[in-house]
Formats: structure tokens, sequence, C-alpha cells
């Protein structure tokens, strides 16, 4: 089964090329422009019957930042799904908040596809 | 990364954007080195650029980018102060990173390693030794999966103990079991479930279980704990290295008693060590919470702060072909003349349903008139961009030449058609260069004249009488009159005995081969003149005048039209023709009052006005249309103010103002004096913009001949 995810970025270059790597990998792929955009996304994905596999997120966005986002996801049904935080190594105190937020887990930019499907992979696990 | 053409096209032009903002800000940092914001978003740009030059796979620009963000890190950090030479430098930095970028649109290689590390050197010897180290460390996710894989079997123990809320965090012990299950072979595992609550107590969402895990596998000590990476910072987990114990011979469950204990044993550590570790993971979890702490509130500041100037500041753009919006703009003025003739078809009808039918063509024009504004309003810029470029510009002559010059900008908002903009930027920029050239003094000079040292340039963009006017100040030493005489003497424009107004010196400065500068800088003053400038400007229908002043400075005032920009006009019928009255200049309207009026000579009338007497301008007999003027229709004056000249034209009938966008004549027709083009109304009939600016030449050289302005025009002329 495909599995779906969520790209929460403002950065266009961000957004389509991590989509275009995520494609071609076989996932199914929404983008959303940041968290408030994000958030209105989940609202209309709640009725459908395909899960939410993943959400992958930008810190510094906005309208909503991604550590607000993150907190405002797991006051919604999809807190359970994993949520993969892409910062950068000047935001090292980010993904310690990010993670008390409730992130699963990070990724550096830029980065190789390789080591975003490898991120994707540890927070979904698949074979 | 390999890319799609469309993340390509993203990449471009959201690059451009933010080397505009980087830009932007390192002028903005010049005149206030101290702002936090401004180095800020200089560094957020270029940060910005870096990843996404990386994820597109501009690897060398990308490098780059890195480099002069490792060198603003330092600035964001204060390591390094904000000189005009840094500023200078970074400024050629964005150049470079310009061209690279400019280099991979059209295809090519970014640019030639050679340049490339030479251009990076200059960045390193900004950075000194320690900064490219520091810079370098970069932490990287994958790097135990590019490592070589031990080539060995190795025995390690892994003791998982999860937070209890490990799935709020999304995360599933599960599917980490599974993914460290990839890497080798489970010897032992181990689960714990003594955690476990009663049931009253159980809650399906908390995680009660723990883990101690053997595994024997080829990969190295890095490999495993990258299995945890996300998890091993806020969670209990050890990870030991027990091959040794395995080799010689160590029961496992004698191993796994005393999980410190036998590092003791081994004399791989004290028992100290093992205390203060022990100590260190109780406390793990406090000074986690307590980090989170601070670091919650600093960050939520600087987000709050990033989240205001990003929401200002990033305006997200896409590139469209004008031709489309051309082609778009045509196809609604279609409709609208359609829907006008679907109007009247429908006037006559009186079948059923002739209520609503009104109701939904009316209704139709409205969205049709919106529409056509909106596209092309699309089509409109704001000068800001092209004032950033000048300033860019001036800033960079000035420091070429040791001068010192701040800049002023005023009007950035002013909205000028595409078109207008790009044909009016090399005669600006002319200007610019001319400002700080010859206008601009060097500091000693200028405090030799007892000015401050610092020169001031102004840019000024405003609209008035339907045209956009740009103004280009200098608080220089002003045009040497004398030496204008002195040269068109020698060149033989003039004889010694003529006598000459300021404006008609002037205008030698538009004749070709005329320079009073005794020094020619790099970029002005070869080839390209005044007389340039002022072709240039001509032929897209705009003006230049000059105002100067010795030693106080020269003001350049652009005059240009509006070709498609919007403007708001006062709808008016004379003889049955309708005109459009630009309404900036109409200073108001008042009812024709025939007792108002006194006549000089045989045709020219005056109107009481405020006290004062006005002339009255005649459209008919101004533009040749129509009857001849009767006093019998006129039921309205309506009073301009064309910034040079207040006066009057008498008029049939005041409809309301609109909004409209001029078209050209020159396009389908020829250019008519007066006449500024012409618009499509939302009736879908063609109504003539008037040219106050025109109206008023051909006024007031027709019919008040001896006006003062108007005779120095005249020896311009004929000069």
């Amino acid at each position: 089964m495909e599995k779906n995810i969520l790209i929460v970025e403002d950065s266009p270059t961000m957004r389509s090329s991590v989509s275009f790597c995520l494609r071609n990998a076989g996932y199914r792929v929404a983008e959303a422009i940041d968290g408030k955009d994000a958030l209105k996304k989940l609202q209309s994905m709640n009725d459908k019957s395909e899960p939410l596999s993943l959400i992958i997120t930008d810190i510094n966005m906005p309208q909503m930042d991604g550590i607000t986002f993150i907190s405002e996801v797991k006051e919604t049904d999809f807190k359970f799904v994993p949520i993969l935080v892409l910062t950068t190594e000047s935001e090292e105190s980010v993904i310690k908040k990010g993670r008390d937020a409730g992130a699963s887990g990070w990724l550096l930019k830029p980065f190789q596809p390789e080591q975003l499907l490898w991120a994707v992979k540890k927070v979904i696990w698949t074979k | 990364m390999i890319v799609d053409d469309e993340t390509l096209q993203i990449f471009f032009s959201e690059t451009e954007e933010l080397l505009k903002l980087a830009e932007e800000s390192l002028l903005s940092l010049e005149s206030s080195p101290q702002s936090v914001s401004d180095i800020e978003q200089l560094f957020r740009s270029v940060h910005t650029l870096k990843s996404g030059a990386g994820m597109v796979g501009y690897n060398r620009i990308s490098d780059y980018a890195h480099l002069v963000e490792s060198l603003l890190e330092r600035l964001r950090s204060g390591k390094l102060a904000v000189t005009n030479n840094l500023i200078t430098f970074l400024l050629d930095s964005i150049d470079f990173m310009r061209f690279m970028v400019d280099r991979v649109s059209k295809s090519e290689d970014e640019v030639d390693p050679e340049v490339l590390d030479k251009r990076k050197d200059q960045v390193r010897r900004y950075l000194g030794v320690d900064g490219i180290s520091s810079s370098e460390k970069e932490p990287d996710p994958v790097k135990a999966a590019t490592q070589e894989p031990a080539k060995e079997f190795s025995f390690y123990k892994i003791h998982l103990k999860f937070r209890r809320e490990l799935f709020y965090s999304g995360q599933d012990p599960l599917l980490i079991l599974l993914s460290l299950s990839e890497l080798g072979e489970f010897v032992q595992v181990v689960p714990d479930l003594s955690e476990f609550p009663d049931f009253e107590n159980f809650s399906m969402y908390d995680l009660y279980i723990s883990w101690q895990i053997i595994i024997k596998t080829e990969q190295s000590y890095e490999d495993i704990e990258d299995v945890f990476m996300f998890v091993i910072d806020d969670n209990d987990i050890w990870i030991e290295d027990i091959t040794n114990q395995y080799r010689e011979g160590i029961d496992i469950d004698l191993a796994e008693k005393k999980l410190g204990q036998v590092l003791v044993e081994k004399g791989k550590i004290t028992e100290e060590v093992l205390t203060d570790a022990l100590k260190k993971q109780k406390r793990l979890g406090d000074i986690l919470v307590e980090d989170g702490r601070i670091h919650t509130e600093d960050l939520e500041k600087a987000v709050a702060v990033q989240e205001e100037r990003r929401t200002v500041y990033r305006k997200t753009t896409i590139r469209v072909d004008v031709e489309k919006i051309d082609s778009l703009v045509n196809l609604g003025e279609e409709m609208g003349i359609g829907l006008a003739k679907v109007k009247t078809l429908f006037e006559k009808y009186t079948g059923p349903g002739q209520m609503e039918i009104s109701e939904e063509v009316e209704n139709l024009f409205k969205v049709n008139q919106d529409f056509q504004e909106r596209v092309q309003r699309v089509r409109m810029f704001s000068l800001e961009g092209t004032f950033h470029r000048f300033q860019r510009m001036a800033r960079d002559l000035a420091l070429q030449q040791n001068k010192q010059i701040k800049v002023i900008s005023a009007g950035l908002d002013t909205e000028l058609d595409k078109e207008v903009i790009e044909y009016s930027t090399d005669p600006l920029k002319h200007l610019v260069r001319n400002c700080i050239d010859h206008g601009i003094e060097s500091p000693k000079e200028r405090e030799a004249k007892g000015k401050p040292p610092t020169g001031i340039i102004k840019f000024e963009a405003y609209q008035r009488g339907g045209k956009i006017f740009i103004e280009i100040c200098d608080d220089g030493k002003g045009i040497d009159l004398k030496g204008i005489h002195r040269k068109a003497l020698e060149r033989g424009w003039i004889e010694p005995e003529q006598a000459l107004t300021e404006e008609a010196l002037l205008d030698f400065i538009f004749k070709p081969g005329l320079s009073t500068s005794s020094k020619v800088s790099e970029i002005s003053g070869r080839g390209v003149g005044m007389d340039v400038v002022r072709t240039q400007l001509n032929q897209i229908g705009g003006t230049i005048d000059i105002h100067t002043e010795k030693d106080k400075g020269t003001t350049f005032i652009l005059c240009l039209p509006l070709i498609s920009a919007f403007m708001e006009a006062l709808h008016v019928l004379v003889q049955d023709t309708s005109f459009l009255v630009p309404l900036q200049t109409v200073v108001g309207t008042e009812k024709f009052d025939k007792r108002l009026v006194k006549g000089i000579g045989a045709q020219e009338r005056l109107y009481r006005f405020r006290g004062d007497y006005i002339p009255l301008a005649d459209m008919t007999k101004i533009l040749h249309i129509g009857m001849p003027p009767t006093n019998g229709n006129t039921t309205a004056v309506v009073i301009v103010d064309t910034g040079k000249k207040v006066f009057g034209m008498p008029v049939d009938e005041v409809l309301d103002p609109q909004q409209i966008i001029v078209k050209t004549l020159e396009t389908n027709y020829r250019s008519v004096k007066g006449i500024a083009g012409a618009t499509i109304l939302g009736d879908g009939s063609v109504s003539l913009v008037l040219d106050l600016l025109g109206v008023e030449e051909i006024f007031f050289r027709n019919s008040f001949k001896g006006d003062a302005t108007h005779e120095s025009e005249e020896k311009v002329e004929q000069g």
C-alpha cells in the first residue's frame, strides 16, 4: 500500500524537491506551505479512509512555525502520526524543542535523497 | 539530488528573491551596522539559498553559500564586526552567487572550479583558519551509513527503556526494533514487563515495556547508535560493545547481571566513573526539561520575530510571460464589450425573467470590470526593486571614488507599468552616476564648503497629473553653468553676446558632445551622455527637467507616462464627447456661473475661482473636435492643477469618477498631443483620457502668449 506523507515547508524549492524525491520513492505526497495550511489540510484528511503515515515539517515558517504546528497536531486525531522535522545545523536547540513538542525525528538541511529516505524509513519502517 | 524542471524553475525564482533580500539587508546594515534583524535576514537568505541549491544539486553554489554562511554566522555571533570592507565583500559574494545562478539557469556550468576556488579562498581569508574548521564541523546524519562496515562480527548489548509517552512523539518501539533487526541477528531479546500497571490504571497510549537486546552484527557501534538517533537523547538507551566478553567466553547471563560492573571488572572504567555515569543518567531527563524551558522562551521570541519579518518580506512570486497577461487583458476587454452589447439587447427585452436577467448581466458586468482591473495590476510593479538597485549602484560608485553618501528613497510603492520601468531604468542609472561622479564632492571638499562630509542622494517617485514623476536629487556642487556656457561658446553653439536663461543653458547638457567634468569615472562618462538619456526618455513619451543651484545640489525630474498604469479619472462630457480627466490633477468642480466669466481679448476667457481669475480652457477648441464652443450647454467647470498652472475646463456634464487603464493611441494610431490615450469604459464605450500637461502646453502656447515660463521654452527650442 502506498504511504501518505504530508510535507509542510515554506521554501518552494525545498518543498518541491522533497516532494519529488518521495514521489519517486513511491510515496504519496501532499504539500502545505506552513503550519496553518497544514492544519487545514489535515482537517480535510480527517474523513478519508487512507491513513497518513508521516508528516515532514520545516521549523521556520510564516503564519505558523513548525513547533507550534507540532503542538497543534498533538491536539488532533493525528497525534500519533510520526513527525520528521527539517532543520539546519544552526538550530540544535530547535531539535530539542521539536522533540519536546513531540517530533519523532529530524533531518539536517540540505540533504541528499538517500538521507531523506533514510530518515523517513527510520520513522515509518518500510521493508 | 535529481529534481524535475518544475523544481528548478521554483528554485530560480526563489533564489532571485533571496538574493534580493540579502542585498537589501546588506545595504540596510551599512547604515545601521547593529541591526540584528538585518543580520538575521541576511543570514537566513543565504542559508535558505544554500539549502535550496544543495537540494537541486548545484553543489558549487551550495558550497560557496555555505562558506559565506559561515562568515555570516561569525557576524551573527558578534565575532566579526560590520565594516564597509566586509559589506562590499559580501555584496560582491552575492553578485557571484547571482552570477552562478544565472549561469545554471542557462544550462551552463555554475563556474570554473578554479574561479570558484579563488572565490572560496577569499571567503576563507575573511574567516580565518579556525572559522573554517568550526564551520565544517557539521553533524551528518548518514555518515555512519557511508562508512565501511566492520569486517568482523561484534556483539552489542542494548538496553532500551523508553519514555512512557513515546507514542505521542509518533515513534513506535516495534519499528525501532524492526530496523535494528535489519542490522544483524538478535541473539537475545528480553522484554521487561515489570512496569505494567493494574488493569484500571492501564492506558493504551502509554508504553510500559522495556527491553534488553543482544545483537550479533557486522556493523559498527555508530551504525547501531544510528538506529536510535531520534530517540537516544530523551530516552534511556545504552549500547554496549560486549564483543570482548563473548570472545573470552563469558557467559551472557553473567554479563547481563551487572552491566556497569562488568566494565569495572574488566578495568575499562572505575567504580567512580560508573556511579557518575549512573547519576548523569538519572539527571538527564531533568536537564533536558530545564534546558528545554530556557530555550523555549528564547526560541519563541526569535520565532515570533522571524515569523513577522517573513510575512512582511516574503512575497511568493511566479514568473509569467508578459504576453500571457496582455492576452488576458485583451480577452477581458472583449468580454466587456460583448457584455455591453448583451446589456443593450436586454434593455429592450420585456419577456419573462426580465428582472433576473438584467440583474445577472449587471453582476457579470461588475465581475468583468474587477477582472480587468486585476489583470492589469499584474503588469504593474512598484519601483522598490529599481530604487534598491540604484541604491546599490550609488553606494558602489561612491566607494570607488572615496566619497561618502547616504541614500534616501521615497515613494517606493509607486507603481509603474513593467515596460515603463524597463525603458526608464537605463536613463535613471545614468542620472544616478551623474550625481555621484559630478554632483557629490569628496568629503574634504564638502567640509571645506561647510557641508557635512556625507552627501545625500534622494530618489523619489510620485504620481501627479496622470504621470509618474521620478526625482533624483543630490546635495552636491550643482551644475557648472559657467562651464556649460564656455563649452557652448567653444563649440560654436552660441554667440558671445547672446543672453541665455538658466534653462536654456541647462538644455545644452542634452546636446551630444558636451562634458563639463574634468574627471571621468570608471562607469560614467563613457560614450553615453545626457543626450542619450533624453532620447531614451522621449522614446517612451517621457521628459526630463533639471533644477540646479551652485553648491546646493542638482535635481533631475523625470516625467514618465502611465502607458497602462491605473488611475482614477473624472468622467466628463463636452459636446457629447466623453473625456476622462486624471483625478490627481482635479482640484474641484464648480457649477458653471456665467457671471463669474470675464472675457479678455477676442477668444480668451477667465473664470473667478476662490478669489482668483483662472483661464478657461475649452477642450473642443484645444483638441479641434466637435462644434465651436457655446456657453449654452456648459453646466460645470472642472478646475485642474497640473503643478505648473491652474485652469478651468468648462464641461457639459460631470459623470461619476472611473478607475481606468490608459491605453496609448500610438500602438494603433499615432500619438496625439493633449491625449494621454484611450480607455474602454465599463459600458464598453471608448473614452479619451486627457494629458493635462499636453493640454496645458497647447492651451497656453496658443492663447496666453507672453507667459514667462512659456517664453523660456521657446528660447530653448531655438537654441
